[in-house]
C-alpha cells in the first residue's frame, strides 16, 4: 500500500521545541519532535487527517502562535507538508547493515542473511535500548584490538567492563576468549545483553550488575572498559586491579582530544600503551600491564 | 551503585533528540511514533516495548516522552511531568480550553497556581528561572482563554 501522510511542521531553535510544544498543546494539538543535534534544529510535528485539514491545522498553528512570538528565541517557520507512509515497524531497520568490524568480525543485525567467507567471524545483534551496536567508532576499536591480541597472543580469560548492549562479550567469544565475564550498573543492559547473546548463539559469558567501585569478580588477562574519559579517569585505581598480570587493558569511549589526560593517567599507574586507534572523534588504547 | 557512573554512562555522543505524547501502555509503530523514531533510526519494535512496560500503571494518561538517540543509533529513554496545558486544565477544573482564545474565557486560575505549575514544569522547559517558567505558562493559559487573577479564583 502506498499513501500519503499529512503533516504540519515547525521548524525552530533547538531551544524553543519544548515552548513549541506546549503552545501546540495550549491550542489543543497533539505535537511530536526531533531535535537534531548536529544540525541545531529542531521540528515539531502535528499531523493532519488529510491534506485539507492539515492546511487548516496549519493556518490556526500560524494564527495561535502569534501570542508566544516573544517567548520564542527565534522565529518558528510553519508548513503543510506530505509525507511518504512507510511499514514503520520495519523502515528504521534501513539504517543497519552488516560490516566488516575488524580483521575477523563481520556485524550483522540480525534480520540480514550474510554468508561468512573463510575465518571470517559473523556476530549477529540486534540493535535496541542499550549502547553498542558496533557502528561506533569506540565499539569497533575495541573488537579490532581484540582480534589483533587474540591473532598475536592467543586467546585468554576475558573481562567487559561496563557491557551495555553485550556485544563485546559476544565478540570475545566468538574470537575465542574464555572464560569471558561481563559487568554493567544497568540492569537493562544486562537483560539486553542476555537476549543479543541468545540472538547471536553465544553462551558462556558470565553476566553480572556492578559498577566500576563495586565489582569483586576475578582479575582477567584481557580487561575492556569502554565507557567514558570522566569514569575512566574517576576509577583508574580500580580499573587497573581487574587486569591479571601480565596482561592488557583496552581502554575506549574517549573523546580523541580527552585522550591524552587518559594516557598520562593509566601511565602514571603502570600502564604500558601499546597501540591507539583514532575512529571519527574517538580515540581509544591498548596497555600492556 | 555509583550514581557518579550511572549518570554519566550514558553520555555518549548524543545525535538527536525525539519527543512524543503517547498514552501510557499504548505506543504502537503507526505515526506519530513510527515517522519520528523511523527517521532517527531508532528500533520503533524495541522502544514500544519498553515504553509500554514502563508506563502500564499508568493507563489513561497521555505521557511526555523524551527520546535520547545516540551516535550509533541506540537510545534511551525518559517520560516528563505532564503538559503545562494539562495541568492548568487541572487547575481550572475544566476538562478543555477556548474555542476562540483571546475572545473568550473559559476558567481562571491564581499566580499561586501558575507559579506552582511553573516550579513542576521549569526543568522540562529549559526555562532560565521560575520567573521564565511562569511567563511561558502564562502563554499557555492565555492560549487556552484560560485568566490569571492574583486573588482566590
Amino acid at each position: 500500500m502506498s499513501s500519503t501522510i499529512h503533516v504540519v511542521e515547525l521548524e525552530s531553535n533547538l531551544d524553543d521545541v519544548p515552548l513549541v510544544e506546549e503552545a501546540l498543546l495550549a491550542l489543543g494539538f497533539d505535537p511530536s519532535s526531533y531535535s537534531n543535534k548536529e544540525t541545531g534544529r529542531g521540528t515539531t510535528y502535528v499531523l493532519g487527517a488529510d491534506e485539507q485539514d492539515a492546511k487548516r491545522i496549519c493556518a490556526e498553528i500560524q494564527s495561535g502562535l502569534a501570542d508566544w512570538e516573544e517567548i520564542f528565541s527565534d522565529s518558528v517557520i510553519c508548513r503543510s507538508v506530505e509525507m511518504a507512509e512507510e511499514d514503520w515497524s520495519q523502515s528504521w531497520k534501513r539504517h543497519f547493515h552488516v560490516f566488516k568490524a575488524s580483521e575477523r568480525l563481520v556485524v550483522k543485525p540480525s534480520w540480514e542473511t550474510y554468508d561468512a567467507k573463510d575465518g571470517e567471524l559473523v556476530l549477529a545483534l540486534d540493535p535496541g535500548m542499550c549502547f553498542g551496536t558496533g557502528y561506533h567508532g569506540t565499539t569497533m576499536a575495541c573488537l579490532q584490538f581484540m582480534d589483533e591480541l587474540a591473532m598475536e597472543h592467543g586467546t585468554c580469560s576475558f573481562l567487559d567492563a561496563g557491557c551495555g548492549s553485550g556485544i563485546l562479550s559476544i565478540g570475545a567469544r566468538l574470537l575465542g576468549y574464555d572464560p569471558c565475564d561481563a559487568f554493567d550498573n544497568d540492569p537493562q543492559c544486562i537483560t539486553t545483553s542476555r537476549e543479543n547473546m541468545e540472538i547471536a548463539g553465544v553462551e558462556g559469558v558470565n553476566l553480572s550488575i556492578a559498577d566500576l567501585a563495586s565489582y569483586e569478580g576475578k582479575p582477567r588477562k584481557l580487561v575492556v572498559a569502554n565507557i567514558l574519559a570522566v569514569v575512566l579517569d574517576a576509577y583508574a585505581e580500580a580499573v587497573i586491579t581487574y587486569v591479571e598480570r601480565p596482561g592488557h587493558l583496552i581502554l575506549s569511549g574517549i573523546l580523541t582530544e580527552q585522550y591524552e589526560g587518559i594516557l598520562s593517567r593509566y601511565t602514571a599507574l603502570g600502564c604500558r600503551e601499546i597501540g591507539r586507534k583514532t575512529i571519527k572523534e574517538w580515540t581509544s588504547g591498548c596497555f600492556k600491564l | 551503585m555509583s550514581c557518579k557512573w550511572k549518570k554519566v554512562n550514558m553520555a555518549k555522543k548524543v545525535v538527536g533528540e525525539v519527543r512524543l505524547q503517547i498514552p501510557a501502555g499504548a505506543a504502537n509503530p503507526a505515526p506519530p511514533v513510527g515517522p519520528s523514531l523511523g527517521q532517527a533510526g531508532v528500533n520503533i519494535m524495541e522502544f514500544c516495548k519498553q515504553f509500554n512496560a514502563a508506563t502500564q500503571s499508568q493507563a489513561g494518561l497521555v505521557i511526555p516522552v523524551v527520546i535520547t538517540v545516540y551516535q550509533d543509533r541506540s537510545f534511551t529513554f525518559i517520560t516528563k511531568s505532564p503538559p503545562a496545558a494539562v495541568l492548568l486544565k487541572k487547575a481550572a477544573n475544566i476538562a478543555s480550553g477556548a474555542k476562540m482564545p483571546g475572545r473568550e474565557v473559559v476558567a481562571k486560575v491564581t499566580r499561586k497556581d501558575l507559579e506552582s505549575i511553573a516550579e513542576t514544569k521549569k526543568k522540562d522547559l529549559n526555562a532560565r528561572s521560575l520567573e521564565a517558567a511562569v511567563k511561558i505558562i502564562a502563554g499557555t493559559a492565555r492560549s487556552m482563554g484560560i485568566e490569571v487573577v492574583d486573588e482566590e479564583k
